[in-house]
């Protein structure tokens, strides 16, 4: 399972410390993207279990997509979206949970790191591959809020990671996306006066 | 304006939270188990406060384990939805008060 959203940044803060400060602003939700076909080696029921530790099952939006709540802590489950989409929640039997099917969060499982959050290891996207996703659905984040929070946030990323000597990482990422998603890329970092960059991710 | 309006989204959290622990609350079996025990056998009341006084209903004696334990489950989880609920309702408290502050975040 790899960590995915505003929690990634807290564990690249200490990754990118070497080479720049990267600003953690994160809300309460921690979401999970669990790869497609995960087989586990025991069947268990997550809400049960967090239930001890005072957590509720919330559902979100039409379909229902479970929810662990806790006022100091909200986890979601997630996968990525499969085909021509349709279908937003996807049954997780083995873990007794079903999880949210989104766009593009392959790219998230293309190149992972190990990375600790207060003394915990988690599985984390690379941050390239957060970054790129992150330009991805810019376009289609319904607020200014959070269209300006994603970009700012990936450019500066993008920025580090070029800083760390990783871009080589960028390139082979975009190297593997389909024509579509590179296209768009560039087109929001045009879009948003960022043209150098857009001309470096070939 | 991004930090307004995360807070707003955590307030939403926050206020849906306390709806489910009050629910919860709700859905848990009323009342504690108490034990008493009479020559050597054991017979159980559930006591709980109605209308401002404590009052005891004979539920049986010699009650099942599963059932014994359905009640101390409640009771704990009683305690700990309280503690919680109290916690968001401080957190919707203090969310309101930061998003109502006239100054720019």
């Amino acid at each position: 399972m790899v960590l995915i959203g505003s929690w990634c940044l807290v564990a690249y803060r200490e990754y990118f410390r070497s080479v720049g400060a990267l600003h953690a602003v994160r809300t309460r939700d921690i979401d999970f993207l669990v790869p497609p076909s995960s087989v586990f080696p025991i069947n268990v029921s997550v809400p049960e279990l967090m239930k001890d530790l005072g957590f509720l099952v919330g559902f979100r939006g039409e379909q229902g997509a479970m929810m662990l709540e806790h006022p100091e802590l909200m986890i979601e489950f997630l996968v990525p979206e499969r085909g021509r989409g349709g279908q937003s929640t996807i049954d997780l039997p083995q873990l007794g949970m079903n999880a949210q099917a989104l766009r593009f969060m392959d790219i998230a499982l293309m190149k992972t790191l190990p990375l600790n959050i207060g003394g915990i290891t988690v599985i984390v996207p690379h941050p390239a591959a957060f970054a790129l996703h992150k330009l991805l659905i810019v376009p289609r984040r319904k607020t200014d809020e959070k269209r300006n929070r994603d970009f700012e946030t990936a450019v500066l990323i993008l920025d580090l990671v070029e800083k760390k000597g990783d871009w080589m990482m960028v390139q082979d990422l975009v190297m593997k996306f389909p024509k579509s998603w590179t296209k768009n890329i560039r087109a929001t970092l045009q879009e948003n006066q960022q043209v150098a960059l857009a001309e470096k991710l070939t | 304006m991004a930090i307004k309006e995360l807070l707003r989204e955590e307030l939403e959290n926050s206020l849906r939270m306390e709806r489910d622990y009050v629910r919860a609350l709700g859905a848990l079996p009323r009342g504690s188990l108490v034990k008493k025990l009479v020559r050597s056998r054991a017979y159980y009341y559930l006591a709980s406060r109605e209308a401002g006084r404590v009052q005891f209903r004979y539920i049986g004696k010699d009650l099942k384990e599963k059932e014994i334990s359905r009640y101390q489950d409640a009771k704990r989880l009683r305690v700990q939805y309280r503690g919680l609920l109290s916690q968001a309702r401080h957190q919707i408290k203090f969310l309101q008060k930061a998003l109502r502050g006239n100054k720019a975040i």
